[in-house]
Order: structure tokens, then sequence, then C-alpha cells
């Protein structure tokens, strides 16, 4: 493995939007305590694959706080709690809960722009993906304490990704 | 996001995350990122269009096998009305105007309070 992080800096339009000074300066406007983005100090380990992802188990963890129709949803207290979502559940029964309600808009109509399951079981039917995770995951994103990041939320994502013996994990963050 | 994506990778399990917050990927250094240059709430493709939502996620998780080292790499799709639309939206509503930050459960549908509260707490 190289010994550096590989940025490749976006050629796309518009100029990527500077979230961390643009929060920074609403949090600071409404008189909220500053959020604390995860600022890394040291290189990532990365895992090689154990077989082609044709051939992989993948899950899924998703913090846009979805639940599903029945479940409890999240609250916007840095809530570090997890929910479980079927893989074969269907994309109408998906809901979302998450303290930036303004991204929320097109979500809660479509659910596929933030919770990719009718996207992940076409590419089982494609062959291109191995199988599911009987159940993905879902979080809150936004949580103000990283100390409730690391202390709760890691080790309840960690015990239900344990539970599915995935090969690899998809992450889609709000 | 990444710090769990982090967390796992040092555990033996590849990661991917599909984000489009690039200062925020860049300061956290998560070990397999694509970036999608998309308004946030869309990191998954763009409403009602599942041929776009196919074209990202299936682009997306080919960086599962084409990263040799940590870092991020830029997906090629674009979309100005997209950002057109997430900016009006933000004009009409100048004030911040999301609700408090509390320990009430925030349920999308009101069905869905009454549905969850009757089948008790209830995560799984």
């Amino acid at each position: 493995m190289s010994n550096h992080y590989q940025i490749e800096q976006s050629s796309t339009k518009p100029k990527p939007t500077e979230y961390i000074q643009q929060t920074r300066q609403r949090y600071d406007s409404l008189g909220y305590p500053p959020y604390q983005w995860f600022q890394a100090e040291d290189l990532p380990e990365l895992a090689p694959l154990s077989k082609p992802l044709s051939e992989s188990k993948l899950g899924l963890l998703s913090s846009a706080g979805t639940y599903v129709s029945g479940q409890t949803a999240f609250f916007y207290k840095d809530d570090a709690s997890i929910r479980q979502i079927p893989s074969g559940t269907g994309a109408s029964d998906l809901r979302f809960s998450h303290i930036m309600e303004n991204y929320l808009v097109e979500a809660w109509q479509d659910p596929g722009v933030l919770f990719p399951i009718e996207q992940l079981r076409g590419m089982v039917a494609d062959g291109l993906i191995g199988s599911l995770a009987d159940n993905f995951i879902s979080c809150m994103g936004g949580i103000y304490s990283q100390r409730k990041v690391r202390d709760e939320l890691i080790p309840e994502v960690e015990a239900a990704v344990d539970e599915q013996n995935l090969d690899v994990l998809l992450l889609v963050p709000l | 996001m990444s710090l769990i994506a982090r967390h796992f990778e040092s555990k033996g399990l590849p990661t991917l995350i599909l984000g489009s917050a690039f200062d925020i990927l860049a300061a956290a250094m998560p070990p397999r990122a694509m970036f999608l240059n998309y308004p946030l709430g869309f990191e998954a493709g763009k409403p009602f269009d599942k041929q776009n939502q196919s074209e990202i996620i299936r682009a997306a998780l080919k960086g599962f096998e084409s990263f040799d080292s940590p870092g991020i790499k830029t997906m090629k799709q674009e979309w100005q009305a997209g950002w057109q639309m997430t900016q009006e939206r933000a004009n009409r509503e100048k004030a911040d105007n999301r609700s408090t930050r509390d320990t009430t459960p925030r349920y999308q549908k009101e069905e869905d309070r009454l549905l969850a509260e009757s089948n008790g707490d209830n995560q799984l």
C-alpha cells in the first residue's frame, strides 16, 4: 500500500461547496455551539477485498436517519441509535428523519436519492454484487458528540454488521 | 461516516463511501470515497430518475475494486439543474426553520408515529 492519501481534486462543476465553512458561519449566527467535523491525523488502513464484488456480500449503512414505517423514528438531539432495515423492504415503506430536514424534501418523495435499496437489488439480479446483507443499517448523521459516535454508535453499528458476515460495506452519508 | 469507515477497515472489512461533501471527506480521509458533485440529499442520484440512480450506484461501486491506496475519487456526473433547484429553495427559506433538537422521535408521517407507538419501542 502506498503511504499517502490520494485526493483526486474535483474537475466537475460547480466548484465543490465548502460545507464546513458554511456550517460554521450558520451555527455561529444562530448561536449554536460549533459542529466538530472529524479531522483525521493519520492515514486510514485499506483492507483488500477478499473476493470480487460479484461474489461478495454487501452491507449498507446510511446516516440519513432512514427507518421503516412501523419503526420508531430518530430524534434530533444526538441520537446514537441505529435501525435495521431488511434489504427486501419496499421503497414505499422507507422514511427519513434527520436534523437537516431541508435536505430530505425529495427523499421523502423518492427514497432512492439517499437509500439505494432498489438499485442494489438490481445489481444482485444482474450479477454485479454477490448478495446483500439480510439487514441494512441506518443511523442519524449530525451527532454533535464524537464521544457518542465512538462509544455508543460505532459499537452498535459494529454489532449489527458483525451479525451479517459481510465482505464489503457501502456507506451513504447525509 | 468516515470515522466508521476507518474503524471497519482497520478490522479488515473493506468499505466505500459515496458522498457529496468534498471538504468533509477530505478532512476525514476515509479509506475509499467516491465524491458525487450533487447537492446534499442526492448522494444516490436524482429524484424520480431510476436511470441516473442506477448509473451512480453502479459507477460508485466500481470503486471497491479500483483503489490501490486510500483516497477520494471524483465521479464524472454533474447536475446543474439540481444546484439551481436547491439554491432557489435556500433563497426561499432564509431562516433556519429546523425542528427543535430534543429527544422526541421525528416522524416523516403521522401514520408512522401511530404505527410505531402501537408496536411499542420498536427499532428492529
